[in-house]
């Protein structure tokens, strides 16, 4: 009795999930409920967890409970901690979300809210559930080893330094082009940057507090520091409503790139007790808070979603980003669907603090579909605003005009009605100047955010306290991305150094820190100069080459994951990880092989390049700006020139896997598995 | 009643507890309580402890995309 009920009730989720999806596919015409997206992500996520993560843990994976994991056998309480499975699902949860799945499906949303919500419903329990929970399982049979470490060993040594090249390089690129989208949140924003530049000096009093007053008591100086931010929060609008204050905090896209720069060499300079980890624990709490209230404002709430499942700009025309949705949507969507940067958080601490091998399917499967969730509750606030404001948003000066008249034609004439008071009332309501141009995705985020929250608290009163706090939420947890990926940045250039002479390769040694701190600041503050700079507003053209890297790095670990999983003899369920891999590089090499050689110049680097080129020829370009011009060709050039390299290391490192997986199956290599060997757990059923 | 109460307080130590381990409040009490029981070398101070983790923790990738 007992099963038919559970078959009954698995066979209505799925049914209720089967019918959201066909609604929000079929839909056409009319505004949606946004009832029905929850409804489809819910149970979808339920029954990807209930049966497909099942059926990876016992015919795939083949979890074993009675294994000690390397928490258990290598329990030292510092690095193996055995740890609650909660607590351990929370930190993994915090590790890997970040701004990509509110960043991204905010993005995609300018072909309409179909393409996005599918990529991120699917793709998630396909993919990049699938690569998270492998590894992780992977890394827990190796004593906690790292993605670079594991494919050196199973791969091929080239394998392992492709992999760490890989970092390196995702990691340059996704350092400037999240410090873009902090600058257009904070351009001409005196609220905002004032709001954000508070929390540096909270963040060093913090930090001061948790080293010499009352040391590790992350709980208290959190709850302190988040208080004082909010506080600084309200306080911005003294500031912006003060001409004096707020002409000092009205800060232009340079000089903001240039603090920004500044403030990252300062973050891996400095001590990490100093600035960088009490940031991050107040970042912790406020995403944690934040992403929580945006789902539950969304749930209460429930409000209509007015952009259409499909706009026009399927066509590859879109004003956001240029590229039609084959392959750029999933380029775009990043890590709400799948993140290779996943990976390197399923090979790190996260391994080495499980307590049983079944957890895994939890923490690496479950963690992910709940990241993807906050997609598609990005995507919902994205999609809830008219299409005409969104576009307006995120829209570059180049093509909409700069002025909100000029905008509103643009637009309208594009089928999407829009006023220009409309857009000014706007930018009023949420104590900005001006909310036109603000492409980078956490403007318009911030603006549904704000409205979602003010529907449930404070109504239209507090809409710009709402706004500027969702704008200060996003932009501290960015960075937080970027002084953590700063710092990290700076050990992967001392150790490349280290190895030309050894002095630069001591991590305690001043002029060492100092010169690799500036390299790795130098490379991504280049890309950021570079998009700050760009006349189509930069993320047109960063933005797929991060979601590029990002899924070059996934599909580094989905080849680290099939060859073991072939090792180990899994010859029949392969598909599991070699189906996500394939259509990985599929989009990967279509992208890269599209942002490179495009003949339309706003696809295209080496077409935008040769574009400019022919119009300083021609005498098209005034003299005062030829320079500039030059410099903007030169971008593009080298743009495409790392598209390419990205796209070689992929391509060697898939054929080098393959000539690797021909080796074992024809048997002509003997399959050699560096697991640690078993030991049986000493800890009881329930511990 | 009182077993409603029983349970709530249990669920609200229980809660404290996960905040307190999630945030790493409760990371050098777990530290001593694996020396002591492991009796290897002298541990270290919880200054020490709290620099130490921090180090470790900032040196690799720790926070995604």
């Amino acid at each position: 009795m007992k099963k038919v009920l559970g078959v009954l009730a698995w066979a209505i989720v799925a049914v209720v999930g089967g019918v959201a999806l066909g609604t929000i596919a079929l839909h056409r015409g009319e505004p949606i409920s946004a009832t029905w997206f929850v409804l489809a992500a819910g149970c979808s996520y339920v029954v990807a967890y209930r049966f497909y993560s099942a059926f990876i843990a016992a015919k795939l994976l083949a979890l074993d409970n009675t294994r000690a994991t390397p928490a258990e056998r290598r329990e030292d309480g510092r690095d193996f901690v055995p740890t609650n499975k909660w607590v351990l699902f929370g930190h993994h949860f915090a590790a890997i979300a970040g701004p990509g799945p509110l960043v991204g499906p905010t993005l995609a949303a300018q072909f309409g809210y179909l393409p996005g919500t599918l990529w991120l419903i699917a793709g998630a329990a396909l993919a990049g559930c699938v690569q998270d929970f492998v590894i992780l399982f992977c890394s827990i049979r190796r004593n906690g080893k790292t993605l670079g470490e594991m494919a050196r060993e199973e791969v091929s040594e080239r394998g392992g330094f492709i992999a760490q090249l890989a970092v390196l390089a995702i990691m340059i690129i996704l350092l400037g082009v999240v410090a873009l989208v902090v600058v257009n949140a904070l351009k001409s924003s005196p609220w905002a940057t004032f709001t954000l530049a508070m929390t540096i000096p909270i963040g060093l009093l913090l930090g001061i507090y948790l080293r010499y007053v009352r040391p590790g008591r992350v709980l208290e100086a959190s709850v302190m520091g988040v208080a004082l931010v909010l506080f600084v929060v309200a306080a911005g609008q003294w500031v912006a409503e003060s001409p004096a204050w707020a002409k000092m905090f009205t800060m232009t896209g340079v000089g903001l790139a240039l603090a920004i720069i500044a403030y990252g060499f300062a973050a891996s300079s400095l001590p990490v007790w100093l600035l960088l980890a009490p940031r991050d624990y107040l970042s912790a709490f406020i995403k944690a808070g934040a992403i929580f209230s945006l789902a539950a404002g969304i749930l209460l709430v429930r409000p209509q979603v007015l952009m259409p499942p499909l706009t026009r700009f399927v066509d590859g025309s879109g004003p956001v980003f240029a590229g039609k949705i084959f392959p750029f949507c999933f380029i775009t969507i990043a890590c709400g669907a799948i993140s290779g940067f996943h990976s390197l958080i399923s090979s790190g601490t996260t391994p080495k603090m499980i307590q049983r091998e079944g957890q895994a399917r939890l923490i690496g499967y479950g963690a992910m579909l709940l990241e993807s969730f906050v997609g598609v509750m990005a995507m919902v606030a994205a999609c809830a605003m008219p299409p005409g404001v969104y576009f307006a948003i995120n829209s570059p000066a180049t093509i909409v005009g700069a002025s909100p008249e000029a905008a509103a034609q643009t637009i309208s004439s594009w089928g999407y009605p829009l006023t220009a008071e409309t857009m000014t009332r706007l930018a009023h309501a949420v104590g900005e100047q001006t909310l036109l141009n603000r492409a980078g995705g956490a403007p318009s985020l911030a603006v549904g955010m704000a409205q979602n929250f003010s529907s449930t608290i404070g109504g239209e009163r507090l809409l710009s306290i709402w706004y500027h706090f969702a704008i200060m939420f996003e932009a501290l947890f960015i960075l937080t991305v970027l002084d953590a990926g700063t710092r990290v940045g700076r050990f992967m250039v001392q150790e490349l150094v280290g190895r030309v002479w050894k002095p630069l390769g001591r991590m305690n040694w001043m002029p060492a820190i100092l010169l690799s701190s500036a390299l790795i600041v130098a490379a991504w503050g280049y890309f950021l100069y570079q998009g700050v700079v760009d006349p189509l507003g930069g993320i047109n053209s960063l933005w797929p080459l991060f979601g590029i890297a990002n899924q070059l790095l996934a599909a580094v670990a989905l080849v680290v994951a099939t060859t073991i999983l072939l090792k180990m003899g899994r010859l029949r369920w392969i598909w599991v990880t070699l189906l996500p891999m394939t259509w990985l590089v599929i989009i990967t090499m279509t992208a890269s092989y599209q942002k490179i050689f495009s003949l339309n110049p706003r696809i295209g680097f080496l077409a935008f390049a040769k574009l400019l080129a022919g119009q300083i020829a021609a005498g098209e370009i005034p003299l005062a700006k030829i320079g500039e011009t030059r410099r903007v060709i030169f971008n593009q050039r080298l743009d495409a020139v790392v598209t390419a390299v990205l796209a070689g290391m992929i391509l060697v490192l898939v054929i080098e896997a393959v000539f690797q997986w021909y080796a074992i199956l024809s048997r002509r290599k003997v399959a050699v598995l560096r697991e640690t060997p078993y030991v049986a757990t000493q800890w009881a059923e329930g511990d | 009643m009182r077993g409603l109460i029983y349970w709530l307080a249990r669920s609200g130590v229980s809660f404290w507890r996960g905040v307190r381990e999630w945030c790493g409040d409760a990371a050098y009490e777990r530290y001593i309580e694996c020396a002591m029981r492991s009796g290897r070398a002298e541990p270290i101070s919880e200054s020490e402890f709290y620099l130490e983790q921090l180090d470790k923790r900032y040196s690799r990738p720790n926070r995604c995309c």
